[in-house]
């Protein structure tokens, strides 16, 4: 059976190296996924990684690796949404929602978190990855495990929703 | 990257604060490590290869037999514990510690990683080669085989029992042995091999170590634990054995037939006569212990079957268990190992403290006494520490660690001198003459045995009328949360389904030659039944037919198509949709409009081009997994795929 060793892939021997190229743009798409929460970025990404690293061996491609990463932490941050939704939920029957910042000037930042918190979770998925993170439609396609034409449609709306939202920001919007 | 001023307005004002590298780092390692060492489930095959491991754990079963260490060493990846940023996970430098289970060292055993070997000093302590997720085998004559996993550069402590010659055998007659203390193997006649599969018709060299005391259980090879349904579960332990077959010159021999074993259970054993035992046998691959059925109780020994030798255990899992909280730290030592064995109790587990402040949670048996302890080499010299006797929490888990809950014990960690052999070090069992005591209870000419076999076939085919036993095996690769159904069904029948989670089997009758699908993994296979038919599936490697003298592959996937579902809502204007079609490939589906709604469902090949359209409006995509499109008046059709 010594011979079966012989074709083995040795895609961990890049990992680290790995680690260290993408650990700032982990965070970042995290953070974005999540919702401009940095506890929870640094959660997911965290948690993404050991993920991957540990679940690494059914990756049958190292050339891969990048593609299939972003994809463990795509659904990282999924499963963090979900539960902090029903963390909320559960929270809400003991705990007084905070108020949202609904009038005045919140801070650029601000607006943008309630803007891309009005999205649907894919137009979220697919406005971070392509538009933000430049990963092709095919690509965010691979990752979200969603079809092209689907993600096309995800990114009409969530660039019509962001435009009515943020309208200021968009000097080529009619005002 | 698009220029649209929005998005790039965006791009800049949207983004988190820098990382802090050393602390996401360091977080990184402690979870992983963590996952590493208390999440056997995660563990499985994290370490591996999925396809490799499953073709060596496809070849051991197959041929029933060990997996020769080296084979274990050449496939383990260097996956596993990270390492600080810059470090490799090229080969490091491992210290260790071989000792009996009580800590005396154990000078000059021989431990090997990989292709690499090296020997203990004096104190039992060793400097070896090794990388990441490797495995580490500790062999000393006169005493059992202990294992232990690298994780990062920690220290390795490994454990072992002083092992005794249990007799000889003719393999031809096979026959029944008898330890001392009551361990028992029965061979079958002709049910010996070479390690090379060829039958073997010599004496066989039977060497057993016996664990049934909670003082031994630091010799238990791995971390004792198994996975149920997905999730981790400690195990308790009553009564465990390792068997050894050789040849004259010592080279290991396996099992071709089933061999017998009585196992004496711990003194404190809560079963009734005849009542069935958990059977667990230790996977030198997986580094847990692996469900391999039941066994009964007789005589206060645990009778059952085994199809090869490794470290046989008979267990419970071990389900309500409490904690232990406290901490363990030494200026400099980095991350330490603590151990907790139970004191009255077969049970053990470890863990890794905490960087940042030396803290750590063990689940261990609720409400029941245990120590924890602390040994690891360091430098000239060896790190230790022991608690006194703490009794668990009686509920409290390290998953969802509540510390109130816990028991608290904090371990004062010193630095001094290795143990050295000292008067009370156990003296290996040699194989003599007078000691074991060599029964041929059950016995017979080659000729009378086999008739007896054929007689046993034929009583069983009687009983079962047209039906064959089959065992259908999962195991994932990996993924803890796994929650695996395995389902089948035969000649177009009712499907069946059992619960297989991360590691699991179903073993039953199925009609002889029916033609039978299995789903599992998100794959469906094809086979015919026939007698004996056993098959393996593994998670992104497939499923084998493992009963052949080699394993063939039965991935025949059914699903070479994808299924489209469409549907639409009830409506007061389906007109809306009169005309409209649902086009996949060369399939043509009308959409009849309904005021109560619908639905077309049409399996096609997968990437075939659907195209619902719907006049001057409609939508296109490749199918390339089974897909629901959901068509409400007034909106596009969204497809998601299912």
């Amino acid at each position: 059976m010594a011979e079966l060793a012989v074709s083995i892939p040795d895609p961990i021997a890049t990992f680290d190296d790995f680690v260290y190229a993408h650990r700032d743009r982990a965070v970042r798409v995290a953070w974005r996924l999540c919702g401009g929460d940095d506890a929870a970025a640094q959660d997911v990404a965290q948690d993404a990684f050991v993920r991957a690293q540990l679940t690494i061996h059914t990756l049958r491609d190292p050339e891969r690796l990048e593609a299939w990463f972003y994809r463990v932490l795509v659904n990282t941050a999924r499963n963090h949404n979900r539960w902090k939704a029903v963390r909320q939920r559960v929270a809400g029957l003991f705990f007084e929602a905070a108020a949202p910042e609904a009038t005045g000037d919140p801070g650029l930042r601000r607006r943008i978190d309630l803007a891309m918190a009005a999205l649907t979770e894919p137009q979220r998925e697919v406005i971070v990855l392509v538009h933000l993170e430049g990963f092709t439609l095919a690509q965010a396609a691979a990752l979200t495990g969603r079809a092209e034409g689907t993600l096309k449609s995800h990114l009409s709306r969530a660039l019509a929703s962001l435009r009515s939202s943020l309208a200021d920001l968009d000097p080529g919007s009619s005002r | 990257m698009s220029d649209d001023p929005l998005l790039q307005r965006i791009r800049e004002e949207w983004s988190p604060d820098p990382v802090d590298p050393d602390g996401f780092a360091a977080r990184v390692r402690t979870k992983a490590r963590r996952r590493h060492r208390v999440q056997v489930g995660t563990a499985l095959v994290g370490t591996l290869l999925a396809c490799i491991a499953a073709m060596m754990w496809l070849q051991r079963d197959v041929h029933d037999r060990r997996i020769p260490i080296e084979t274990v060493a050449a496939s383990s990846t260097p996956i596993p514990a990270p390492e600080a940023e810059g470090t490799t996970t090229a080969a490091l430098q491992i210290a260790g510690l071989a000792t009996a289970a009580d800590g005396t060292p154990l000078a000059g055993a021989t431990i090997t990683a990989g292709d690499v070997t090296v020997t203990a000093d004096e104190s039992g302590r060793f400097i070896i080669s090794a990388r990441p997720g490797e495995t580490v085998r500790v062999h000393k004559e006169g005493w059992s085989t202990a294992w232990a996993r690298v994780h990062g550069d920690e220290p390795l402590t490994i454990a072992s029992l002083p092992s005794g010659s249990l007799g000889v055998l003719p393999a031809a007659t096979g026959g029944t042995l008898v330890g001392p203390d009551g361990f028992t193997l029965t061979l079958a006649p002709d049910s010996v091999q070479t390690a090379s599969g060829e039958p073997y018709d010599g004496d066989v060299h039977v060497r057993w170590s016996l664990l049934r005391r909670p003082d031994q259980m630091a010799a238990a090879p791995g971390d004792l634990a198994t996975v149920v349904n997905g999730a981790e579960v400690p195990l308790e332990s009553f009564g465990m054995a390792e068997v050894v077959l050789t040849d004259p010159s010592g080279n290991e021999l396996d099992l071709r037939a089933a061999a017998e074993i009585r196992v004496p259970l711990s003194d404190a054993h809560p079963f009734s006569e005849g009542q069935e035992v958990g059977l667990y046998a230790y996977d030198e691959i997986a580094g847990l212990w692996t469900d391999e059925g039941r066994g009964v109780v007789q005589d206060g020994k645990m009778l059952a079957q085994v199809g090869h030798f490794s470290w046989w255990n008979a267990d419970a899992p071990l389900t309500d268990t409490g904690c232990v909280c406290g901490t363990a730290r030494f200026a400099g030592a980095g991350l330490l190992t603590v151990h907790a064995v139970g004191e009255t109790y077969l049970a053990k587990a470890s863990t890794l403290t905490d960087p940042d402040d030396g803290s750590f949670c063990l689940d261990v048996k609720a409400s029941a006494p245990v120590h924890l302890e602390v040994r690891s080499p360091r430098g000239d010299g060896c790190l230790t520490g022991r608690s006194g006797t703490v009794v668990a929490s009686e509920a409290g888990t390290s998953v969802e660690i509540d510390q109130a809950k816990c028991a608290r014990a904090d371990l004062d960690v010193v630095a001094g001198p290795c143990p050295s052999e000292s008067p009370r070090s156990p003296e290996p069992r040699e194989a003599s003459a007078e000691e074991p005591r060599l029964e041929i209870i059950r016995g017979g000419t080659a000729e009378e045995l086999r008739e007896q076999r054929e007689a046993s076939i034929r009583e069983r085919r009687e009983r079962l009328g047209d039906r064959v036993v089959v065992k259908m095996g999962w195991r994932s690769a990996g993924h803890p949360e796994n929650d695996t159904t395995l389902r089948w069904r035969c000649d177009q029948g009712a499907w069946n389904e059992s619960q297989v989670g991360v590691l699991g089997s179903w073993r039953g009758p199925l009609p002889d030659g029916a033609s039978c699908e299995m789903e599992v993994g998100g794959e469906s296979y094809r086979f015919v039944v026939e007698d004996g038919l056993e098959i393996r599936c593994v998670q992104e490697a497939g499923c084998f037919v493992v009963s052949d003298e080699r394993p063939r592959s039965i991935a025949v996937p059914l699903r070479e198509d994808a299924r489209i579902r469409l549907e639409w809502e009830p409506g007061d204007a389906p007109e809306a949709l009169r005309g409209a079609t649902l086009k996949c490939g060369d399939r043509l589906e009308e959409i009849a409009p309904s005021a109560d709604g619908g639905e077309i469902v049409l399996t096609v090949p997968r990437e075939t081009f659907c195209w619902i359209d719907a006049g001057d409006q409609g939508i296109g995509f490749n199918l390339y997994e089974d897909t629901t499109v959901t068509c409400r008046y007034g909106e596009h059709c969204r497809p998601e795929p299912r």
